[in-house]
């Protein structure tokens, strides 16, 4: 009985770790397969070759390196950083409302932050101390205010899960019909606000990855050491704090987390629906509840899901762009609608 | 380890006080039974003694030291806790949530060491648990599930032990266990607190009982001491006589 008791933790371990070598392998040939496609396919040894000189410090800047290393690059690592970052907000979110069904989109907090950016978009051009780095820190402050609103509505009801859900739908409204007016008032600036807010990446650039790749990566380090007290927290605050979880700190951080990484994923690329619900989710039926397997796993999942999205994206009705947010959305509402199915009965929606 | 409660008074808000001038001392190898009828106050009493809620007035220590000036993690490797009950719908094996006791033992990545497997081991071993060891928690009965909270708290290996009515989902056979273990428990040098409703069996089981009422205490001592049909009269409002043997029977008289 001891020895399948260890054996068992083993081969779940075991097959995290499995899991984890997979996704990172999935990831590098997603990755592979983005720098090759466009406008231009460039084939795989050229792509190789081309990165390596790169990585030499020998970039020969003709039109070859400008769209691999200029154009595409960037835009996969930002698609790899930004989904990697709404996967693991979504995961912290599951975690802080106890709530499998929770992400920051379906709790409104991508909307919270997609009125903050477009309010700075909008007063940008009227007052001239707000510039376009203001964006995301309107967009954080947007994010972390819709996180706190729900948060502490959703804890005050008895049913903390459709609480939530439906403290989160109603600012969700609110949010849309707020950004629904700034863009009535938007003008001839119109046309860029309503790209933006679909979701996509193409606008993006080194200047971009740069913002966001240490958001990133500190959201998941941050992540990573909470992993052991976030699966203490799957029991309930109030034996977590029994068993040595300093409860409120935990919240806070994670509050904090889920509204930096979605704001500055949304200020940068508008609202990507989906991932931060979907990836953690179906992570959790293959990896299990252990964070400390479940949040790289997360972080990867994320990054492959977003890199696979863009790349069809730009790809499919090229040289028309479609916008990530909508493709997403396409894939993620239906798979949604089959968790709820799944779980929504016995995890406190009903 | 020594946990006192000296004095204290605690309200939820600014309402009436939950706790008046309560002092309790919970020794190193004796177990107290808190007896009160609901809503007398012995959660919001284990809850004050562990750190959670901070009484308004008076203190709760640990050998001497004041147990706000703790981290939640210190301790919980002082006092472990098991609870009534905890939800059902918790992602994790019968194993798993026994480990999460070891939490508190853990550096900041959380690695676990080779000895918490043994430790986890032999906590679900000293409960009968594992046969079901590997099952969802979700999935075992609500006695078995109670058996998991006592191996987590076990694993956790503290000094002190607080029960909040661990019998509520007990048959009578586990509930006897229950007693067995906290009196084993208590001969190995434990300090134990355990707020229960049953009267008649517990007191066998105890060194010393306290009776609550209305958030004071009513009486405490040896438990047939305590246990006189005026303090149960006075606290409960029923008239029962009950007298326990020395071969661990006892006899009740309801009046």
């Amino acid at each position: 009985m001891h020895e399948s008791n260890v054996e068992r933790r083993m081969t779940s371990a075991s097959r995290a770790k499995w899991l984890i070598g997979l996704l990172l392998t999935a990831t590098l040939i997603a990755v592979l397969i983005s720098l090759m496609s466009g406008s231009v396919t460039i084939p795989p040894p050229k792509v190789l070759e081309r990165c390596l000189t790169a990585l030499k410090g020998q970039a020969s800047n003709d039109a070859t390196d400008r769209i691999l290393l200029g154009t595409r690059l960037p835009r996969i690592i930002l698609a790899a950083t930004v989904g990697s970052a709404l996967a693991t907000a979504g995961l912290a979110a599951q975690t802080l409302f106890r709530n499998p069904l929770a992400s920051p989109y379906i709790v409104g907090v991508s909307g919270g932050s997609a009125v903050g950016a477009v309010a700075a978009m909008l007063l940008m051009s009227k007052v001239a101390a707000i510039t376009f780095a203001a964006v995301p820190v309107f967009s954080v402050v947007g994010g972390l205010t819709v996180t706190s609103i729900v948060f502490f509505l959703g804890r005050r009801g008895h049913n903390v899960g459709s609480g939530l859900l439906l403290a989160g739908i109603a600012i969700g409204a609110l949010c849309s019909s707020v950004t629904a007016a700034a863009l009535y008032l938007a003008g001839e600036r119109l046309q860029i606000l309503v790209f933006w807010l679909m979701g996509g990446l193409w606008r993006a650039n080194w200047q971009e990855t740069l913002w966001m790749a240490p958001v990133s990566a500190a959201g998941l380090v941050a992540l990573i050491m909470l992993a052991p007290a976030m699966n203490v927290a799957l029991v309930g605050d109030r034996s977590a704090q029994d068993l040595g979880v300093n409860i409120s700190r935990l919240q806070k951080l994670l509050l904090i987390l889920i509204g930096v990484e979605t704001a500055m994923a949304v200020s940068l690329t508008g609202v990507i629906g989906f991932v931060g619900l979907i990836v953690p989710h179906l992570l959790r039926l293959i990896v299990g509840a252990d964070h400390r397997w479940l949040v790289p796993a997360t972080a990867l999942g994320g990054a492959l899901l977003l890199i696979v999205a863009d790349t069809l994206a730009r790809t499919l009705a090229a040289p028309v762009e479609i916008p990530v947010g909508i493709l997403t959305a396409v894939v993620g509402a239906p798979a949604f609608l089959w968790l709820l199915q799944r779980r929504g009965v016995r995890e406190g929606l009903s | 380890m020594t946990l006192q409660a000296e004095n204290i008074t605690f309200s939820y808000r600014h309402r009436q006080p939950v706790l008046q001038e309560i002092t309790l001392d919970i020794r190193p190898g004796t177990a107290t039974a808190l007896f009160g009828p609901n809503g007398s106050g012995k959660s919001t009493l284990l809850r004050c003694m562990n750190g959670i809620l901070q009484p308004q007035l008076g203190r709760v220590k640990i050998n001497g030291g004041e147990i706000h000036s703790m981290g939640r993690r210190e301790t919980a490797r002082q006092i472990a806790v098991v609870p009534q009950d905890c939800p059902a719908d918790v992602p994790l094996t019968a194993s798993e949530m026994v480990m999460l006791g070891r939490y508190a033992h853990w550096d900041m990545w959380g690695q676990e060491m080779p000895e918490d497997q043994t430790i986890v081991r032999e906590s679900l071993a000293r409960l009968n648990a594992t046969a079901f060891a590997d099952r969802p928690f979700g999935c075992i009965s609500g006695g078995e599930r109670q058996r998991v909270l006592l191996a987590r708290a076990l694993a956790q290996q503290a000094p002190i032990m607080l029960f909040d009515e661990p019998n509520t989902h007990l048959d009578i056979s586990h509930q006897i266990e229950l007693y067995r273990l906290v009196r084993e428990l208590a001969d190995e040098g434990k300090a134990i607190l355990m707020a229960c409703h049953d009267i008649f069996i517990t007191p066998m089981f105890v060194d010393n009982a306290v009776l609550m009422r209305s958030g004071g205490i009513h009486a405490a001592g040896p438990a047939a001491e305590v246990l006189t049909p005026e303090n149960v009269k006075a606290v409960f409002g029923a008239s029962i006589e009950i007298s326990w043997r020395k071969d661990f029977s006892f006899s009740a008289i309801f009046t």
